[in-house]
């Protein structure tokens, strides 16, 4: 489950190409706007976060605060929301993943969906904060179940942009 | 390759990464800052918004394409049972509602006979396009909708939009292809209406939870009751008179409060609903201007409603 762990015979690592990047933050982004409505919408985690998040680890020096503005613009344009809501959040959270990358790294993904969690927990007060400037009705309680499911989510977005990464050796050598 | 060449005070260009992780940080905090008030008090962002929903509602057709599909196919084996009863209850109904209609018909026909004789404009002239809900809003805070007619259909920012059984809300944004509507049951959407039994006029306006509504600023000795219907009273100029709107639920004269507490529901299927109508005369269009003339040159480049309506959606 490590993800520094040696590849798994036949499967290297690729480094990932840019529009590997560009096409798993748009896959998710498509899952955040699927349909969800009532409890899930309440509940769904934010998709594109979390891949935003993992290509600031893996990858800092393409992904970092400027990507992740634009992503979190192009989330509130998508939401409905304020422009610049998600684009705060976002921002803040590349900055903390960025300062932490080489600690969060040093851990499998299980232990690394702890040090994501608070994370996502500050981006979700800051935008609750954010809301109940702007005068609007706070969720249900239900609501702040959305950052406890989104770190629950990491190891299996993680294992799938993994995933996604990996060719075949034969590929490689032919 | 020519390394030696770089002056010995400046740092590698390999370790030269632009400003510090702080700094930007700091720089997109602002910015995002400054977008935010950019767009809620001033709407500076408003085609950026609309340009980019524009590009983007292709996408989300495809996104919401198969969940339709998965919609169409359960339909399409549900049980002829079943189907059978909506069709009756469906049959049922459509008599009812049509025994009504003629009578409306000979009343507002007798209506406008007598709003002629006093030279009052027709007011009961409604023309609708009906559109189909492609998605509920995904912003848990605030209660909208995306309808699939647009700018393109004559759907404009503050036209009032109801389903078979009462008013939903108020259109707030529109892009070529979709609009958004924000419903009546919206923290602070505002709706204004006349108790049916007494004429008594009152302003409903959305709690944004439960799918209720509310009516702040009556006295106590309001005459209001629980099953008291709400229709809109039109004296707004966005919404037509006469539009069945809420069911008083509960009305709490607390001895201790200034205003009576009172709870209402909307009759319309607010939250559950396929197909609805846009009301696209606006009776707004019909009335006299009261301003005076210099703000009238601002007027006339936003009707209220529009603006009530962007103060609604940037919010």
């Amino acid at each position: 489950m490590n993800a520094r762990m040696p590849t798994p015979e036949g499967v290297i690592r690729n480094e990932p190409t840019a529009s590997l990047v560009l096409i798993s933050l748009a896959l998710a982004l498509c899952v955040n706007l699927l349909p969800w409505q009532g409890v899930p919408l309440l509940v769904r985690p934010d998709f594109l976060l979390l891949a935003l998040i993992y290509w600031c680890i893996e990858e800092p020096h393409r992904v970092g605060a400027t990507g992740a503005f634009f992503t979190g613009l192009l989330m509130d344009i998508a939401e409905g929301s304020l422009m610049g809501q998600n684009a705060l959040i976002y921002s803040l959270a590349a900055y903390l993943v960025l300062h932490f990358r080489l600690r969060i790294l040093s851990f499998n993904w299980v232990s690394q969906a702890l040090h994501i969690f608070p994370i996502l927990c500050l981006g979700q007060a800051i935008f609750v904060l954010e809301q109940a400037i702007l005068g609007a009705a706070l969720p249900s309680p239900l609501y702040f179940l959305r950052t406890v499911l989104g770190a629950a989510v990491w190891p299996i977005l993680a294992w799938v942009l993994e995933f996604a990464r990996r060719r075949p050796q034969k590929d490689h050598l032919a | 390759m020519n390394r030696a060449r770089v002056k010995v005070n400046q740092p590698p260009v390999f370790f030269n990464r632009g400003p510090s992780p702080l700094t930007r940080l700091m720089f997109y905090s602002l910015l995002s800052l400054a977008a935010m008030i950019a767009d809620h008090r001033f709407n500076y962002l408003y085609s950026v918004r609309q340009a980019v929903s524009t590009i983007l509602y292709p996408a989300e057709r495809i996104i919401i394409s198969p969940v339709s599909a998965y919609q169409n196919v359960v339909a399409y084996f549900s049980n002829q049972d079943a189907l059978l009863k909506e069709n009756t209850a469906l049959k049922t109904r459509l008599t009812e509602q049509a025994a009504q209609a003629q009578r409306t018909l000979t009343i507002e026909a007798e209506y406008n006979r007598l709003l002629a004789l006093i030279n009052a404009s027709d007011r009961l002239n409604t023309k609708g396009v009906v559109a189909e809900v492609v998605h509920a809003g995904r912003n848990p805070f605030s209660r909208k909708i995306v309808i699939n007619r647009g700018s393109n259909d004559n759907v404009r920012a503050g036209l009032p939009v109801i389903d078979s059984t009462g008013v939903i809300g108020q259109v707030t944004a529109v892009t070529p292809f979709s609009a958004e509507i924000t419903l009546l049951t919206d923290k602070d959407q505002a709706i204004p209406v006349m108790v049916v039994r007494n004429g008594l006029r009152a302003v409903v306006f959305g709690t944004g939870k439960g799918g209720t509504l509310t009516i702040p600023f009556l006295p106590t000795n309001a005459d209001i009751q629980k099953d008291d219907h709400l229709v809109t009273s039109g004296i707004d100029g966005t919404y037509p008179p006469g539009l069945t709107v809420a069911t008083v639920t509960q009305v709490d004269y607390g001895s201790t409060l200034a205003f009576s507490h009172i709870t209402a529901v909307p009759t319309a299927g607010v939250e559950n609903y396929r197909y609805l109508m846009v009301l696209t005369t606006h009776p707004g269009e019909n009335y006299p201007k009261t301003q005076s003339p210099e703000t009238n040159d601002k007027q006339n480049k936003e009707t209220g409603a529009a603006r009530r309506a962007r103060g609604g959606r940037s919010r």
